[in-house]
């Protein structure tokens, strides 16, 4: 393979654009959203993330070229995990990108990675989320809907944002708005939030972790919606998003089976003749 | 007797004429002077264990008073207290924002001076309540049952649950509560989402045995896997924003909202010393200001630090003293025991300012385990006493003029107050102790002024150059048509 392919196919690779626009985000909540800058916290995420992934890919004789991921799930760690110490953003890091290698069905892992880190990290105690951290101004929203518009033209898993936010969108509308009598604007306040949308452009559409077919993403995003709906609604649970694609996830390699397609792959293989 | 129900104001500084509500409405006769100045409640949480304690510093006659709060779940006689106004001045006390000052060391004659002190607002001062006899007519079948009827304290206490919010307000108005038309359709989310009211009134013979001028504020406790306040409520008949101040005691760490953002409030600037003057004032325009900086849709931290017995430093420095026993007491925190390592207990003050249009949902909670400290604090520097003829004393005097421009710039980026005469005492040093020269020139037209005087960060044409960054960026990341190697 000469140079010049190699860069092009290089280039080719979604993941530069997510990362440069996860990269936005988090520079745009330090800037104008007064997150609560902890670079110790920060740095802990990248640098345990990415040792962690080099550590597995050198064991399993893997191209480093995957470490591009583990910036992405570090970056996503940044964006929506927070910590009383350094230790569990450590821990955090350490399990995230571990479970793609270890929690695997027929080659495929099973947990979308950041999500995983984050349940565990909750469950500890000592972390949690900030769903109220994006605020509900317009800026904001559009540099997340931009950034979609990006990344889903690239990876092809818009179907899934579609899908998830469409079903979500019916059932709070039916429940808040013409069963509850709630107005107009409180379904719009819960769906003007930065975490539910980027949860469905950049989280759920993870080519690695949905199932490969058409069908089955529609059927995932759809049940990933409704137990996200029943959790939010019924259980009053504000995380009940992350928590319904943890459980979803389960059936992944089911979906998978039942609605055969090829696996998604990062860089597309070129045939040099 | 008619009531009516009627907003009640409640900003803690805020001297204005805004109409406002708590997590419930009142219910009052609809004359001006019957609003409230502040609306606070203490928050405990532990596990699914909630206690709202609810004070108000209702203006009219005690006759005319009533509240609905909306809560989960029928209380018990035993879930419902009467609490002492006191914890609520302590805790405000303990915990509101402080001007801090310092004292400069002459440099001619060097001995350390350390004095601290803090300049504290004063509360409203709570109004006469005057006594009358009222009847109130049986229940009628409308679909509200009551579910339980109590007389705790100076209360009458009702817990309905109704089948439909028509029923409710036929009911409520059948029984001498005028509600406000917006009322009924504010009630039937609540109502389908099976939500029990809590209504009260005072019962004015108790009130005249207990002698007091005044309302108490109500605890209620129950266990619950919501941790909210209902907002949306107080807000059927309110026309301007409404301020409430949650005081939270919780086991981890701070209280955080969920569905709103969480601002820090400025902290540690350094300000002109006459602002020791106006500091309440000072206060509520630094408010104001950031307050609209954030879109109006923001929940403010003012406070956040560890009070647990055996936390040693309780604040830094204390305004008033820190809750003590008997203040956890009376607030429900039922797990303080005593001086032991088992009674972690976490303070966190938060301030909201809101409007129907931007808090449609109400307040949800989390306990989160952020343990760490915030107080909002303020700095005036007092300049050094006596001689200042020396060498060092030339130097320091030039370095004053220096400080003294940055703390009147400070000035109009947090409050937006400007004055003339400001740069008198940027220069003029050894006129200083002239008596309200400085006095503010306070912006009246905010918020159309604000972004005049500001210099504080990134303004808001910044916020949109970040978009368009991003959009290069996708651009120059975007895939290619064609793969040209094959």
């Amino acid at each position: 393979m000469n140079l010049v392919s190699t860069i092009s196919q290089e280039r080719n690779d979604p993941r530069y654009l997510q990362l440069f626009l996860l990269g936005s985000f988090l520079a745009y909540g330090l800037l104008f959203l007064q997150w609560s800058a902890r670079l110790d916290v920060f740095a802990v995420a990248f640098v345990s993330s990415v040792a962690t992934q080099v550590a597995w890919v050198k064991w399993k004789s893997q191209p480093l070229s995957s470490v591009k991921s583990a910036l992405i799930s570090a970056l996503g760690l940044c964006l929506l995990l927070r910590v009383d110490s350094v230790w569990v953003m450590a821990l955090a890091g350490v399990a995230t990108i571990s479970s793609k290698f270890l929690i695997r069905y027929e080659g495929k892992h099973v947990f979308n990675p950041t999500n995983f880190g984050i349940i565990l990290a909750i469950l500890s105690g000592h972390a949690w989320i900030s769903p109220g951290q994006w605020g509900h101004e317009l800026t904001t929203m559009g540099l997340i809907g931009l950034g979609a518009v990006g990344i889903l033209l690239r990876v092809k898993r818009w179907d899934l944002s579609v899908t998830f936010l469409l079903v979500l969108f019916g059932l709070e509308s039916l429940r808040l708005v013409a069963y509850l009598g709630w107005d107009w604007p409180v379904v719009f306040h819960r769906f003007n939030s930065g975490t539910i949308l980027l949860f469905a452009f950049f989280m759920i559409t993870d080519p690695k972790t949905s199932p490969n077919s058409r069908k089955g993403r529609i059927l995932w995003a759809s049940m990933i919606a409704l137990l996200s709906f029943f959790l939010g609604q019924f259980f009053y649970l504000y995380q009940a998003p992350l928590i319904a694609l943890f459980i979803i996830s389960f059936t992944t390699p089911l979906i998978d089976k039942v609605f055969k397609a090829e696996r998604f792959k990062w860089i597309p293989k070129t045939q040099n003749i | 007797m008619k009531r009516r129900i009627t907003a009640i104001f409640m900003a803690m500084l805020i001297i204005s004429t805004d109409v406002s509500a708590f997590c419930g409405f009142y219910v009052a006769k609809a004359s001006t002077d019957l609003f409230n100045e502040k609306s606070e409640v203490i928050l405990v949480r532990d596990g699914d264990h909630t206690v709202i304690t609810m004070s108000n510093d209702f203006k009219g006659d005690v006759k005319d008073f009533a509240m609905v709060v909306p809560v989960p779940v029928v209380l018990r006689e035993d879930q419902i207290k009467v609490v002492e106004r006191e914890i609520f001045d302590r805790l405000d006390a303990y915990s509101a924002p402080r001007l801090v000052e310092y004292h400069d060391a002459n440099p001619c004659e060097p001995i350390v001076q350390y004095d601290m002190e803090m300049a504290k607002r004063s509360n409203a001062p709570m109004s006469m309540m005057i006594r009358e006899e009222s009847a109130e007519e049986d229940a009628a079948d409308y679909g509200v049952t009551i579910e339980a009827q109590y007389t705790i304290g100076e209360y009458d206490i009702l817990l309905l649950s109704a089948e439909e919010s028509d029923g409710l307000e036929t009911w409520l108005t059948r029984n001498g509560y005028q509600i406000p038309a917006k009322a009924a359709e504010v009630l039937e989310p609540y109502i389908l989402n099976d939500t029990k009211f809590f209504v009260v009134k005072v019962n004015l013979d108790k009130q005249q045995q207990k002698g007091f001028d005044y309302l108490r504020p109500i605890q209620i406790s129950f266990e619950s896997d919501r941790f909210m306040l209902p907002i949306r409520l107080g807000m059927a008949n309110a026309n301007g924003p409404q301020d409430l101040i949650v005081y939270a005691f919780t086991r981890k760490g701070r209280v955080e909202p969920v569905n709103y953002r969480t601002v820090k409030m400025p902290t540690a600037n350094k300000v002109p010393l006459f602002v020791n003057r106006y500091f309440g004032e000072f206060y509520q325009d630094l408010f104001h200001r950031a307050y609209h900086k954030e879109g109006r849709s923001a929940v403010f931290l003012e406070y956040a630090w560890n009070v647990s017995p055996m936390q040693g430093v309780k604040c830094d420095p204390c305004v008033s003293p820190p809750p003590v026993f008997g203040d956890f007491a009376t607030a429900g925190v039922n797990w303080v025991t005593g001086m032991n390592y088992e009674s972690q207990v976490f303070f966190t003050r938060l301030h909201v300012r809101y409007t129907k249009d931007r808090f449609p949902q109400d307040l949800q909670f989390q306990v989160t385990p952020n343990s760490e400290h915030f107080q909002a604090r303020y700095i005036i520097t007092h300049p050094a006493k006596g001689d200042l003829s020396c060498e060092a004393g030339e130097r320091y005097v030039r370095d004053l003029e220096n400080r003294r421009n940055l703390e009147v710039k400070e000035l109009s980026a947090l409050a937006g107050w400007t004055n003339p005469n400001y740069a008198d005492y940027v220069t003029e040093f050894s006129k200083r102790f002239k008596p309200d020269k400085y006095a503010p020139q306070r912006n009246s037209f905010l918020p159309a002024a604000i972004l005049q005087g500001t210099d504080d960060g990134m303004s808001d044409w910044a916020k949109w150059i970040f978009p368009l960054v991003v959009l290069v960026g996708v651009l120059v990341l975007r895939p290619k048509r064609k793969r040209e190697i094959y």
